[in-house]
């Protein structure tokens, strides 16, 4: 047991955190209208798509926990990207048996397809393959816009890989997931995997990431607003009631981050306990971020409820994050399904979580 | 980042595993406050006649030498078999780990083994009446006397007092510059002290009033410098905060498993409702043992850990208080209004666990912590 991070690992944070640099003014541009900025998605898909992904596939090496230290500076520093909905579509990919090398070796800019208007989280989806032609809707689909491939969810097992057909863009609400209703009228994909669910949980763990990040990003905006902001004769984050709600949101952020740490861990070794991991994960690092957004704007005070101020970013990244792939109510109760499975085996055996391997 | 066991730590937890297998068994859990703690007495003697004490602790004074994840990775195991507390808990978890600190050569050879066998039993005496978070403001006093000091004050919410003989005990030797400054750590015996139990809410007596009137402590009983007790009650308060997330995560699992059990039990294992109240609750215990192994991990690495053990305390704290209070909501007046074991257990339960929140440094104070130390925040205080 070694739970720290490797120096590379640190390092790789720390290059990430640096690109991340200016993310809130670009977030606020794109919110105002402006154009998506070509920068950093051009060199994040170049240099790092491939991580997470097997060297004998093409990828880099390194695991799913390299790739959450990535999307978590990413989302920390609210900076606009596609990088993030890219190596999650990669990744369920990866988790539904498709080749990725063709796709690192082109630089195709993929993107990940789940949603139904009647659908639960992980499905029934309603996808079909008829003549070899691929028939789905599928809606909010974050960063279609743009994307080379699309991993569609056909059903609760296939995963296809397809071409855009028809785009609806919906009007945006979280200025770094532009998305758009997807509809497939017989297009071929170009491969066809199965294992999606696995496939899905790796995704989710890399946006549990993702929010873990907007969490944390949003507890440091407020927390300069609290040292700077001067009531009563002193900077309110001296009064009990401002500190206290940052500090909640720090507990919960740093909480969402340890399950967050050990969902990719668990994936990437493929303990007995990963799914439930995930789903704690997911459910924990949305309430987190929801939280730490909120906990933000109040903290901001009237600023807070204006357009220009950066609060109300944070809050529409994490409302984003915590709707895609299912909202955090739904990931609770399959971590409380997967909690009383072993009670209802047998009374009392503990499950060990922690396989050698 | 690696949660997985090395070799050694394996070999370990497979050797902890078989053990406790064959000695768990006669420690299920008891409500009963004289079973209790005579219970508490045989688990920490079994404890020490198998070696399983003072894991981290170094071999010159009775320990295993180990790294501090193989107490960890002992705790766990603990956890899984519902294991009760040794009855010297203040003196393995705070008085040993203080006095290895800041401890001469002589305290340390003298009192750590009598730590372990609970020869000697402690308690801390830190808080009074009139200071509990304010503790540097603490009014006992200790005069300067031939060969020793004489000592006078009151101290309160003394856990395991009754049962103790020596006291962490913290008094006012002068008045410095600071409230900081003054205070003197003291190895004091008990045996002049007039201890008297409070009921705790849940009837237990388990913590106690102690009157301390002109008793001599020897030279020999201070604990770092004279008048710079104050460093060394800081590492106390720090091993406090993370000897919860050491060692009281087990009470965290153990609350947590038999309120699924009770889930079952009641025909509610469908519910949406309390599959997503269970879900919450088993991310959070999760969370604590997780953040426990890389809070262990980055000290040994050579980290010094920081306020991640205010982060713990506070979600254990609440995780133990929401559990046992749905365990009662879900059984309603057959454990609230009952006679038999169950209902006890879980009333015991729910009513000790506010306490949770008060004990070893309250939320507001560890969320002040918090605030200053991680977010960069003025003083609230």
């Amino acid at each position: 047991m070694r739970a720290t991070f490797t120096e590379e690992q640190r390092i790789l944070a720390e290059t990430i955190e640096r690109m991340a640099k200016g993310g809130v003014d670009a977030a606020h541009r794109v919110l105002h209208g402006g154009d998506w900025p070509s920068d950093p998605d051009a060199d994040l898909i170049r240099d790092w798509s491939g991580l997470g992904v097997p060297e004998a596939d093409g990828g880099a090496g390194g695991g799913l926990l390299e790739l959450a230290l990535v999307v978590r500076e990413l989302a920390r520093g609210l900076m606009p990207n596609r990088f993030t909905a890219h190596v999650m579509a990669l990744q369920a990919g990866l988790g539904a048996g498709l080749s990725l090398a063709a796709a690192l070796e082109n630089g195709e800019r993929w993107c990940l397809a789940v949603g139904e208007v009647a659908a639960g989280p992980f499905g029934p989806f309603h996808g079909r393959l008829k003549s070899g032609g691929i028939h789905a809707r599928k809606i909010g689909v974050p960063h279609a816009q743009g994307a080379d491939r699309v991993a569609v969810l056909l059903d609760e097992d296939r995963l296809a890989l397809a071409c855009l057909d028809r785009l609806e863009p919906v009007p945006v609400f979280d200025p770094l997931n532009p998305a758009a209703d997807l509809a497939f009228e017989g297009g071929k994909p170009s491969a066809v995997g199965s294992g999606a669910r696995g496939g899905l949980l790796r995704a989710c763990a890399l946006l549990a990431a993702d929010l873990c990040g907007t969490a944390s990003g949003a507890i440091e905006l407020g927390a300069e607003h609290a040292r700077n902001r001067v009531q009563f004769g002193k900077p309110i984050g001296a009064f009990q009631a401002v500190a206290h709600q940052l500090a909640d949101a720090l507990v919960a952020a740093e909480t969402a981050w340890s399950l967050t740490l050990y969902a990719c861990w668990a994936l990437d070794n493929g303990t007995r306990d990963a799914a439930k991991a995930v789903h704690a994960a997911k459910a924990r690092a949305a309430d987190a971020a929801l939280f730490a957004a909120e906990r933000t704007l109040q903290v901001h005070g009237g600023m807070g409820m204006t357009w220009e101020a950066s609060p109300h970013l944070y809050l529409r990244h994490a409302q984003a994050g915590s709707a895609w792939l299912g909202g955090p109510g739904w990931h609770r109760r399959r971590v409380g399904i997967a909690l009383l499975e072993r009670f209802r085996n047998d009374g009392n055996s503990y499950e060990p979580s922690l396989e050698p391997h | 980042m690696d949660f997985s066991d090395t070799h050694e730590q394996a070999e370990f937890r497979a050797e902890a595993s078989a053990w406790l297998d064959r000695v768990a068994g006669q420690f299920a859990p008891v409500t009963d406050a004289g079973e209790r703690e005579a219970q508490s007495r045989d688990w920490q003697e079994a404890l020490y006649q198998g070696g399983w004490l003072g894991l981290a602790w170094p071999v010159a004074y009775g320990g295993r030498g180990l790294p501090a994840l193989y107490e960890a990775i002992f705790n766990e195991e603990c956890a899984r078999r519902r294991t009760p507390l040794p009855v010297n808990v203040i003196g393995l978890l705070l008085a040993g780990p203080t006095i290895i600190a800041h401890g001469s050569e002589a305290q340390k050879t003298h009192y750590l083994p009598r730590i372990l066998s609970a020869e000697d039993i402690w308690c801390q005496g830190f808080s009074e009446p009139g200071n509990g978070s304010d503790l540097a403001g603490l009014r006992t006093r200790a005069e300067r006397v031939a060969g020793g000091f004489r000592i006078s004050g009151e101290k309160v919410w003394t856990s395991w007092g009754h049962l103790a003989n020596k006291c962490l005990l913290l008094a006012r030797t002068s008045q410095g510059e600071s409230k900081h400054h003054g205070i003197s750590y003291f190895l004091a015996d008990t045996g002049d002290f007039d201890i008297r139990p409070l009921r705790m809410v849940n009837g237990d007596a388990e913590f106690n009033q102690m009157f301390i009137d002109d008793v001599f402590v020897a030279e020999d009983r201070l604990l770092g410098e004279l008048d710079r007790g104050w460093q060394v009650a800081m590492t106390t308060l720090g091993v406090e905060r993370s000897s919860v997330a050491f060692n009281l995560q087990v009470w965290a699992r153990q609350a947590l498993d038999g309120l699924a059990a009770l889930a079952v039990e009641q025909g509610l294992d469908r519910d949406s409702v309390v599959l997503d109240r269970l879900g919450a609750f088993e991310a959070e215990v999760e969370a604590i043992r997780i953040s426990t192994m890389r809070t262990t991990s980055a000290m040994a690495a050579g980290q010094t850990p920081g306020a991640e053990s205010s982060t713990v305390k506070l979600q254990w704290a609440r995780v133990v208080q929401d559990v046992s209070r749905f365990a009662l909501e879900l059984g309603g007046e057959r454990l609230l209004l009952a006679r038999g074991e169950e209902g006890r257990h879980w009333r015991h339960l729910y009513l000790r666990a506010r306490g949770h929140s008060i004990e070893g440094g309250t939320d507001e104070i560890q969320k002040s912590i918090i605030a200053e130390r991680v977010l960069g925040l003025p003083r609230t205080r």
